[in-house]
């Protein structure tokens, strides 16, 4: 066993997650959520009841299921952090690598990995059955809706940065699991600053304040790449956007790990 | 020792359990906390100028109004009496959906009194729009109605025909009257409105309220009207003293008139002294649909994700720490062990609820008045009348039923991600699912999910022209939701805790 050490803490925290078979579970659940609501989205849709002209975003709307999907994958990335504290295996991980940064590392690496690997399943998925499901409802090339394909400049941006999107999620769930070392805390907070800051939106009636909440909401602002059709009435720009949930992520990895190293593992 | 002396142990272990866990204790703080901090924080994002609105009416109590009719009337001083026939009464007929230019839009029905196409009688103070009346009138759908002041309302007869009314005027009361025949009179009120000067305006008029359809979806909404018109035919006018009737469009019914457009211009034409009245308006009360109490509880929805974890833990940790073994060899009756869970957690986050939506209701409002929310549109809720405090009250409940319901399902999946997951995803999801969802469709959603608890936070009735779903049920319906999903909730729990080994 010669491999350098970080490959060595990869392949370990690979093995565990790899045999844990809530972990296929949930990159499936993730992946069916997000074609499955995007596709009862996109096949409700009907050229018929749109408005003339009619500015629907199909491209956004066939990925919209990610809204919802993401959710398996923030619970893997939680649990993968906490779980090995309610179970106390953290002890023996430590003694099998006791350089910390080298276990946050392994983890990271392979939940980026299969974060990654999900959210391409799921946007290609979500794609495909768009344009098996738009055509049939009347959005075709000749109502100027052309099928969404990746040669598209804008669709191949918002599919990047779907994908990019489900990674950092995945990054966000693990680093707050480190920091608050429990499933429950770390998943309440999760799912509270996803979701609960669109709420907040609508119940605030000030736009000023409305356009505040949704560019720094994590979700709203990690997901304005989607947009493909008036780009203008975004609250965030798409890049600045990812930019917005990379702060998030990077800031809850980066306590995540300074707690980590601080802290005595029980 | 009997079952009945041991279910207040069992309460004050579970109590214990509840009370001792740290981190627990920390969260139903920070539950409370977090409920009053965002709405502090969120009470300066809301903002409102309808006050500076320049078609604002407002009526003898300061209060919002609406008072637009078509009035036929002449100057009377002291005491008298009006008599008329109403012979007849049409309106428009209604169109469901409109195209207002920016897609389709649902007409609002509005079963309230005061928003009927209506023809009849009225005492006023003066054509000052907002001034005091009585008045007495047949509705195109509710028969004959006494009103006064933008508020009161009395049921007459449901006569939908050719009716006879009559007002009276003795000093600083007016009553009213109604026939089928003008011979036997049947009284239907006594007004006493707020300001009535000696000489006042006195005759008939016709009112029909505009036509108001909403759209709304995709988090907004918005509000157009169109306004409709009535037309009536008036005969046996009889007025004591025998003046000259004037005919005049009162308030924003007027001002259209005047800019020359057609719509909304009355008109009166007289033919051997019968008179036919076309009118248009509302004459009643306008309160905005904006709901004050509901914008200072804002944070309710932070907490509850507090509450929520706490209540999930309440259950799984007990799974995983095997703890569950020994509360059930000490308790071997299972139901009765999840019914003090529920009762302590219930009433642990209910006192939590009420700390928080108190709390967020004295720091909020404050801040909602500098922002605008100020009478007349708005007049200062206090925590004392009786829709605030069924509004916090039912909050409180709402929340306390929402841990209850995590509670259940963490003892169902006995696991804290997915039970935490699935608690919250069926809160939250139904809102934002019924935000972007256009009409009325997302009642439903709220009339079988959880979300539809949010409903308790108005003081104010439900509306479908604003953009959060909740707003669409009532209070009572609501809360009625999540008493069914406790219920739901706890009975799938103690069945799976009977059936299950621990």
């Amino acid at each position: 066993m010669n491999a350098p050490r970080a490959l060595r803490a990869v392949r370990a925290e690979w093995t565990k997650l790899r045999t844990l078979p809530s972990t296929g579970w949930l990159i499936l659940l993730t992946i069916a959520t997000t074609v499955g609501l995007g596709l009862a989205i996109t096949g409700s849709l009907d050229y018929t009841h749109c408005d003339t002209p009619c500015t629907l975003d199909t491209t956004k709307l066939s990925l919209a299921g990610v809204r919802l999907g993401q959710v398996g994958i923030l619970v893997l990335a939680v649990l993968t952090a906490t779980a090995e504290y309610s179970t106390r295996t953290i002890q023996p991980t430590l003694m099998a690598v006791p350089r910390r940064f080298l276990v946050v590392l392994g983890k990271l690496g392979v939940l980026a990995v299969l974060g990654t690997a999900a959210g391409i399943l799921a946007v290609a998925g979500s794609l495909a059955a768009g344009r098996g499901v738009l055509p049939g409802n009347g959005f075709t090339a000749a109502h100027g809706f052309p099928a969404p394909s990746l040669a598209d400049d804008l669709t191949r941006r918002a599919a990047i940065g779907t994908v990019l999107y489900i990674g950092l999620i995945t990054l966000f769930g693990a680093g707050l699991g480190l920091l608050l070392r429990d499933t429950a805390g770390a998943l309440t907070t999760a799912l509270a600053l996803l979701y609960g800051s669109p709420i907040v939106a609508t119940f605030v009636s000030d736009p000023k304040w409305q356009h505040r909440i949704h560019r720094f909401s994590p979700m709203d602002a990690g997901l304005a790449i989607q947009s493909t059709r008036n780009l203008a009435a975004e609250h965030i720009g798409p890049w600045a956007g990812i930019g917005v949930l990379s702060v998030y992520a990077a800031a809850a990895v980066v306590s995540g790990l300074v707690v980590f190293q601080l802290r005595d593992a029980r | 020792m009997t079952a009945r002396e041991s279910f207040p142990r069992l309460l004050l272990a579970e109590w214990t359990k509840l009370r001792s866990v740290s981190r627990w204790a920390i969260t139903l703080l920070g539950a409370a906390a977090l409920t009053v901090g965002l709405s502090y924080l969120a009470a300066s994002g809301n903002k409102t100028d309808i006050n500076a609105h320049p078609n604002f009416v407002t009526g003898p109590r300061g209060e919002p109004v609406a008072d637009d009719f078509y009035f036929v009337h002449q100057q009377v001083t002291g005491d008298t009496t009006l008599t008329v026939r109403v012979a007849s009464l049409t309106h428009e007929p209604d169109r469901d959906a409109a195209d207002m230019g920016s897609g389709q839009m649902t007409k609002l029905d509005d079963p309230s009194p005061f928003a009927q196409p209506a023809a009849g009688i009225m005492i006023k103070d003066g054509t000052r729009p907002g001034s005091s009346y009585a008045s007495v009138m047949l509705t195109a759908a509710q028969g004959v109605h006494m009103q006064w002041d933008f508020h009161a309302d009395r049921k007459g007869s449901t006569s939908s025909g050719a009716r006879w009314l009559r007002l009276v005027r003795s000093g600083n009361t007016i009553t009213g009257y109604e026939s089928a025949d003008g011979v036997a009179w049947q009284k239907i009120g006594t007004a006493t409105p707020k300001n009535l000067p000696s000489t006042v305006e006195i005759g008939f008029y016709v009112s029909s309220p505009g036509a108001v359809y909403t759209s709304r979806g995709g988090g907004g909404s918005s509000v157009g009207e169109r306004p409709t018109s009535a037309q009536a035919a008036f005969d046996n006018v009889q007025l004591a003293s025998g003046g000259t009737w004037h005919g005049e469009s009162i308030g924003d019914a007027g001002r259209l008139s005047e800019k020359g457009g057609d719509r909304g211009s009355g008109r009166v034409t007289e033919a051997n002294g019968a008179y036919t009245v076309v009118g248009t308006g509302k004459v009643g009360p306008q309160p905005p649909d904006d709901d004050m109490v509901e914008a200072a509880l804002i944070g309710v929805i932070a907490g509850l994700m507090a509450l929520i974890a706490v209540g999930v833990l309440f259950a799984t940790s007990e799974y995983r720490r095997g703890m569950i073994r020994t509360t059930f060899a000490a308790t071997p009756r299972r139901g009765r062990v999840l019914a003090a869970k529920a009762i302590v957690l219930g009433t642990t986050s209910f006192l939590v609820g009420l700390v928080g939506a108190v709390g967020s209701f004295v720091l909020a409002v404050p801040i909602l008045r500098k922002q605008g929310f100020t009478a007349p549109a708005f007049p200062e809720p206090s925590l004392l009348d009786g829709s605030v405090l069924r509004a916090l009250l039912l909050t409180a409940a709402f929340m306390a039923g929402v841990a209850v319901v995590g509670l259940g399902i963490g003892v169902l999946l006995r696991r804290s991600a997915a039970a935490i997951t699935i608690t919250i995803v069926l809160v939250l999801g139904p809102l934002i699912v019924g935000m972007i969802l256009p009409g009325t469709s997302p009642k439903w959603l709220m009339y079988t999910t959880l979300a539809g608890g949010m409903a308790t936070q108005r003081a104010k009735p439900p509306t479908i022209t604003l953009a959060e779903p909740w707003a669409m049920i009532g209070p009572w319906a609501g809360i009625g939701v999540v008493a069914a999903w406790v219920a739901l909730a706890l009975g799938f729990a103690w069945w799976q805790l009977r059936r299950r080994d621990a």
